[in-house]
């Protein structure tokens, strides 16, 4: 897990780039604002987050569609724990396209559905992001695929599609626990979901919002 | 039993017919090649399945590994349901019902009560199931949702519906991996109407 660091300027207490298709982890607390940005464009990005002081509560994506009653995120939509408590909440978002419903690939994505054992993965890449906490994968939680971009059909169908995010885009949750926090830009480089070509995000904490013009890009 | 080339002598599994009543959650075991029928018997109430293989309780059924299996976010006749290593535990091979929910999760005993319904909730009914078979998985997943009618639009808004009265309507899977299925009767805390009438669990060689 990176270290987390006040920058000169004391604007963003953690910045990083995370390269496509590897994980970074860092914490954020209560208040503190969480920015995911999409570098280069059409990547979708695991997340994944635990309570700081319970890492058994866990985002849910099962809990926050329940609690939304959508498959989907808008602004203002709350994000919920395993234990039914607000983790965090959209305050901005570049995009409006985001997925909570498709598990990590892990091992065995790549292995049996494409024959291709011992390709990079979002699972291992989000428990070796978390490997502070000790976390059996089977603790890893669930994820958000932030910009993964998985239309409904009118027949209940998911459609494949690359995202639509484009180069700078970003999106910005407001922690409302102390959380620690795991990112994987996928590395799905065989079907669409990332461009066929996974790419670089990077990841921001702070007090407040960042102004779209202040986050450093590349 | 599948029409397998024969190596062996296959002998005969046990036939098993369990009834969970509301509230309640019960284990059965079903084995490769057997099938699993799930009624509700009254016909507008949910019922709530979880499986865990008897080889490995660290590979379980995912309603999450089952619906990327299959690009799909409802469940569908001929449907493989797979585990969290993507292989398929079992198939959809009849269904009544249609309309079933791969996307909420289980309802607890708190969560009901908030809602204003008495009894257990399925997180707490399958705890006590398991705990009385001496099954501890080190994970407990999310529910595959029978009978539980949650639409989906194409803006992924969910609407849950009530169901029924169609008393009888039933699932039968075929089974691929010798599991131990946890059946639960749970209320959920949707505001819908639903029934708390029995769910009935058998396990046979025939339809």
């Amino acid at each position: 897990m990176a270290d987390t660091h006040r920058e000169p300027a004391g604007r963003f207490v953690c910045d990083q780039v995370v390269p496509g298709g590897f994980g970074a982890g860092f914490p954020a607390a209560a208040g503190q604002h969480v920015t995911i940005v999409d570098l280069h464009g059409e990547q979708a990005v695991d997340f994944v987050a635990v309570a700081a002081e319970d890492p058994g509560e866990v985002l849910s994506p099962v809990h926050t569609r329940r609690r939304n009653m959508s498959i989907f995120l808008r602004i203002g939509d709350r994000l919920w724990s395993n234990r039914s408590r607000p983790m965090f909440e959209v305050v901005a978002d570049d995009v409006g396209v985001h997925d909570s419903n498709v598990p990590a690939c892990d091992p065995t994505r790549y292995a049996v559905d494409f024959g291709v054992p011992g390709h990079r993965n979002c699972l291992d890449n989000l428990c070796e992001a978390l490997s502070p906490l000790g976390l059996d994968p089977l603790d890893v939680p669930e994820p958000f695929n932030f910009f993964q971009n998985g239309p409904v059909t009118a027949d209940g169908r998911m459609a494949l599609a690359d995202p639509t995010s484009r180069a700078g885009d970003r999106l910005v949750l407001r922690a409302l626990l102390d959380v620690v926090c795991a990112v994987s830009p996928c590395p799905q480089d065989i079907i669409p979901g990332n461009g066929l070509v996974p790419s670089d995000v990077r990841v921001l904490v702070s007090a407040d919002v960042p102004r779209k013009e202040d986050v450093p890009c590349c | 039993m599948l029409l397998m080339k024969p190596l062996a002598a296959a002998a005969p599994q046990p036939e098993t017919t369990v009834v969970v009543a509301h509230g309640t959650a019960a284990v059965v075991t079903a084995r490769q090649g057997q099938l699993l029928t799930v009624t509700d018997v009254g016909g507008s109430r949910s019922a709530q399945l979880f499986g865990f293989t008897r080889a490995d309780r660290r590979e379980f059924l995912s309603v999450h590994h089952t619906r990327v299996f299959s690009n799909s976010y409802v469940l569908t006749l001929g449907m493989r349901l797979v585990t969290n290593r993507r292989r398929p535990l079992m198939v959809l091979g009849r269904d009544s019902a249609r309309a079933h929910d791969l996307l909420t999760p289980a309802s607890t005993t708190a969560g009901l009560a908030a809602a204003g319904r008495d009894g257990a909730g399925c997180e707490e009914a399958v705890a006590a199931a398991l705990a009385a078979a001496g099954i501890a998985p080190p994970k407990r997943p999310d529910p595959i949702n029978l009978f539980l009618n949650v639409a989906i639009r194409t803006d992924g808004r969910l609407t849950p519906h009530p169901s029924g009265p169609a008393p009888g309507r039933f699932v039968t899977f075929r089974v691929l991996i010798d599991t131990d299925f946890v059946v639960a009767a749970a209320a959920t805390d949707f505001a819908i109407e639903e029934g708390t009438g029995p769910i009935e669990v058998r396990v046979h060689e025939t339809p």
